[in-house]
């Protein structure tokens, strides 16, 4: 007998349906796989026919043999035990053949028959209902990521004995969730606090550069002591970024189910926040692998990336960034495909000033010149280049941690307020930017800021007074003009005025010993 | 030139040190001389022993010595010996006065005033700052400021002073040919044009540390005033300031905080009586200068400088400018803490800043942190 059932395998960030083929006949006892099939499907094998051994089926002995179609398509993933479970007792007239032209399947199975999670259901359902299949059935714990896309009609199963009454019979066991529900107030239900800056005390500088910066969505370094709040900024920084829509945050949850960082039952309502251990590895950082999966740029596509201890960063590492940050988006290229992964994420790095990390404060450091030359010079200038801000971190006093005034009076560097900034300065560049395929001020090349930074006579005396006395580069110059015409949008200026040049200013790169 | 040869053959023979030279030049007077000396007549000079005239009389067969003068009579390194006209009177009156020098650029004028300038290598902002304001304002007066070229504040000074237009003279404790902290080869040659770089030690003589303290009665016996501007108690910078003591020098020190680790030692000398030193004009008020302005014939000193009110210009700053400017000191402030003192808000402190910074008032010394251009 001959069965036919369908499935997803997962390529890039996207799923592909497949059908899973499936034929049975007599002759000597026989379990045979075709189709491109990685280890982990191979030894979908022994777990298929225990598994409905234990679920309480009988099979009689026979020739089986499973074809996964297209064939010229490498299939990876634990998906497939399910669906081949299913056209395995299909072929064997458990089930009939015509009710399963409609559904889609996946699931990884359990020895006694029940079905285990697997990853990348979202992109799987997505594929579902982009190829008009009527419903798709996952396994129990991955529901929830389901039931986010429309349009389709989908069932979590707990076991393989439960999946073939509902075949048969169109019957399943009542679970709330089962019931087609309303995706937004799913969407609703799920966490969206962040960390609020209020709980910072002083920092004004430091706050209000991190406002300008997640307003143009410029690249941000922080310089500063051991305890000064460097990572405590970094952490708040992806809160104050306009809120995700549903669109967004389902992109970013597919990444996430992909990965296979998305625990049980959850979705990514929030804006990432990713903070890589510097001993992590290349392939960890950009995504990879012979099915690559995506790394840590990738899964911070959308929010914060931060790099704390940058100089701690292997070179190799920091220098892959380049053309990701360049080009928002990072190609794996492998024999078979390229893979593209979206980068698309706010670049925030936090250094000590020097390797004690107490420099300029001579009481505490004893670092030479030459010592802080070499600890600054781990960074090359191409990296140097790609932070539009830096903002150097006060050592607190205790009078700050004590003050409470600070709180009482009132704070405009809430998470609320600033998101609200935020929220409008992106809104400005929206309009700004409508024609060009930029988003940001950060974005902007020296064409747009020609278009866009237009400088009046005094503004222009100022900078090149400033470019003189300052020693500024052609690059420094062209950052300056980009963080000013954010500060202008903030302050809701068409044009840019000295004092937004001022500020820009002080943000420039100006480490080391002078 | 003959005679630079016997010099520079005395100068270079391995173990024989500035003050057994010195016994030699005291016995025979020349370098000549001692070359032909039989090892008999050697042997007489109290001072020598046995190990040293065998080493003299083997080192005149020795070619390195022969080939390292040629090489360097092919750079414009000169060489100054005890007995040169050219050599600093200053530095003959010292004990060990160093047998020769190799010198780029000049020597310091015997008619001008030297002021040393000296202090810690790992200084603070608020030390490079004095450093070179001192530097600057002497060179103004007139004043030659001689030190050695090290990080921190000697490097300060000899910028000071040559952004001053002043001569300066560096006095290093390897050879000439080498420049030691290598970051400071710009400094290197400017010192070259504008001012000497001199060196007891031969060309090619690694920058080793045992060298320095030795380099530094160069610097104190070369100077009339030695300046210091920060010290650790322990430091080789009060090592010169015993030493220019036994010279009979006057020393300066700048006053710091207490509690500052990097003024102990400046604190500890004006302590122990040193002259206090808060403004370049200062430096008028040392006994030595009175009684050198009074030597020279009125009017024809080459201490041109005339007093000039520093706070003048700053009155004409508008209110807000002024206000600013009155929270800065040579102290690096940091912009949050700026903002924090004067109640403005970040966005116009950093603008007023940033005029006063082009204006010339204030300096950014690191990343947002300011001090005053001057006092």
């Amino acid at each position: 007998m001959y069965s036919e059932v369908f499935s997803t395998t997962i390529f890039g960030l996207d799923a592909l349906v497949v059908s899973v083929e499936i034929d049975s006949g007599d002759g000597l006892p026989f379990f045979e796989m075709s189709g491109y099939l990685a280890a982990q499907v191979r030894e979908a094998k022994e777990r298929v026919r225990v598994s409905i051994k234990n679920s309480g089926y009988e099979l009689r002995p026979q020739r089986i043999l499973v074809n996964i179609s297209p064939a010229d398509v490498k299939k990876a993933g634990t998906g497939f035990d399910l669906p081949i479970a299913v056209g395995i007792l299909a072929a064997n007239g458990y089930i009939n053949n015509d009710k399963l032209k409609d559904i889609v399947i996946v699931g990884e199975l359990s020895l006694d028959g029940s079905v285990n999670a697997v990853s990348g259901v979202l992109s799987s359902v997505i594929a579902a209902k982009e190829k008009g299949y009527s419903i798709c059935i996952v396994p129990v714990d991955n529901l929830h990521e389901a039931k986010l896309i429309r349009g389709i009609s989908t069932y979590g199963v707990k076991n393989l004995k439960e999946l073939l009454s509902f075949l048969n019979n169109g019957i399943f066991p009542d679970r709330i969730n089962n019931v087609v529900g309303e995706h937004h107030s799913i969407f609703a239900a799920f966490d969206d606090t962040y960390l609020d800056f209020k709980d910072i005390q002083g920092q004004m500088v430091a706050k209000r550069a991190t406002l300008v910066a997640a307003a143009g969505m410029h690249n941000l370094l922080y310089v500063g002591a051991p305890g000064s709040g460097k990572t405590m900024f970094a952490k708040r920084i992806s809160g104050i970024l306009p809120e995700l829509t549903y669109e967004e945050a389902l992109q970013i949850t597919k990444i996430y189910s992909i990965a296979g960082c998305l625990s049980k039952n959850s979705f990514i309502k929030k804006r990432p926040f990713r903070s890589p251990h510097h001993s992590i590895t290349k392939t960890a950082f950009l995504g990879g692998g012979a099915f690559p999966k995506p790394g840590e740029i990738t899964l911070a596509s959308s929010g914060v990336l931060f790099l704390d201890e940058l100089t701690e960063f292997p070179a190799c590492i920091l220098e892959s960034l380049r053309q990701p940050l360049e080009d928002k988006a990072i190609r794996l290229v492998r024999l078979s495909r390229e893979y593209v992964y979206p980068s698309d994420f706010m670049l925030v790095a936090a250094i000590n000033p020097c390797r004690c990390g107490y420099y300029p404060d001579r009481k505490r450091c004893n670092c030479s010149e030459r010592d802080i030359a070499r600890f600054l010079g781990r960074i090359s200038q191409p990296i140097w280049d790609r932070f539009d801000m830096n903002v150097h971190f006060e050592t607190i006093d205790f009078k700050d941690l004590s003050e409470e005034e600070m709180i009482s009076k009132k704070n405009i560097y809430t998470t609320k307020h600033m998101r609200g900034i935020v929220e409008r300065v992106h809104a400005i560049q929206q309009r700004r930017f409508k024609e060009c395929s930029i988003y940001f001020n950060s974005q902007m090349e020296v064409s747009d800021i020609k278009k866009y930074c237009i400088l009046g006579t005094k503004e222009k005396q100022l900078l090149e007074k400033a470019y003189n006395k300052l020693n500024l580069t052609a690059r420094g110059y062209n950052k300056i003009l980009k963080v000013a015409r954010t500060i202008a949008d903030i302050a809701d200026s068409s044009e840019i005025q000295t004092s937004h040049i001022s500020e820009a200013i002080s943000y420039r790169n100006h480490l080391g010993v002078m | 030139m003959e005679d630079d040869f016997y010099w520079f053959w005395l100068c270079n023979i391995s173990g024989i040190g500035c003050m057994k030279i010195k016994a030699i030049i005291g016995s025979l007077n020349d370098a000549k001389t001692a070359y032909n000396a039989s090892e008999s007549v050697l042997c007489n000079i109290k001072g020598l022993h046995h190990g040293d005239v065998d080493k003299i009389i083997k080192s005149k067969d020795n070619v390195h010595i022969y080939n390292a003068y040629v090489k360097m009579c092919h750079t414009n390194v000169q060489f100054v010996h005890i007995k040169n006209d050219k050599y600093p009177s200053k530095l003959k009156q010292l004990y060990d006065s160093p047998p020769c020098l190799y010198v780029r650029g000049k020597l310091p004028s015997e008619n001008r005033v030297s002021v040393a300038i000296i202090g810690a290598r790992n200084c603070t902002e608020y030390g490079r700052s004095v450093a070179a304001m001192l530097g600057e304002h002497f060179a103004h007066m007139g004043i030659q400021v001689i030190s050695g070229m090290a990080a921190g504040i000697d490097t300060a000074g000899h910028k000071g002073c040559l952004a001053g237009d002043g001569y300066t003279y560096a006095v290093l404790g390897c050879g000439v040919d080498i420049c030691y902290p290598s970051q400071n080869i710009e400094l290197f040659t400017n010192i070259i044009h504008n001012g000497g770089v001199l060196s007891e030690y031969p060309l090619g003589t690694k920058p080793i540390s045992a060298n320095f303290p030795v380099r530094n009665r160069i610097i104190s016996g070369l100077a009339d005033i030695v300046v210091v501007v920060e010290a650790k108690k322990k430091s080789g910078s009060l090592i010169t300031v015993d030493l220019a003591l036994e010279q009979n020098k006057e020393v300066m020190a700048v006053p710091g905080r207490i509690g500052d680790i990097l003024s102990e030692g400046c604190n500890e000398l004006i302590k122990q009586g040193a002259m206090v030193i808060t403004n370049p004009e200062d430096i008028k008020f040392s006994s030595f200068l009175t009684k050198w302005i009074k030597n020279s014939e009125m009017g024809k000193t080459d201490l041109k400088y005339s007093i000039k009110n520093q706070y003048e210009k700053i009155n004409v700053l508008a209110s807000e400018k002024n206000m600013l400017y009155s929270l800065l000191d040579l102290c690096p402030i940091s912009l949050e803490e700026i903002v924090r003192k004067s109640g403005l808000d970040i966005q116009s402190t950093i603008e007023i800043l940033l005029e006063l910074q082009l204006n010339g008032y204030i300096k950014e010394v690191g990343h947002n942190r300011y001090i005053r251009n001057s006092l």
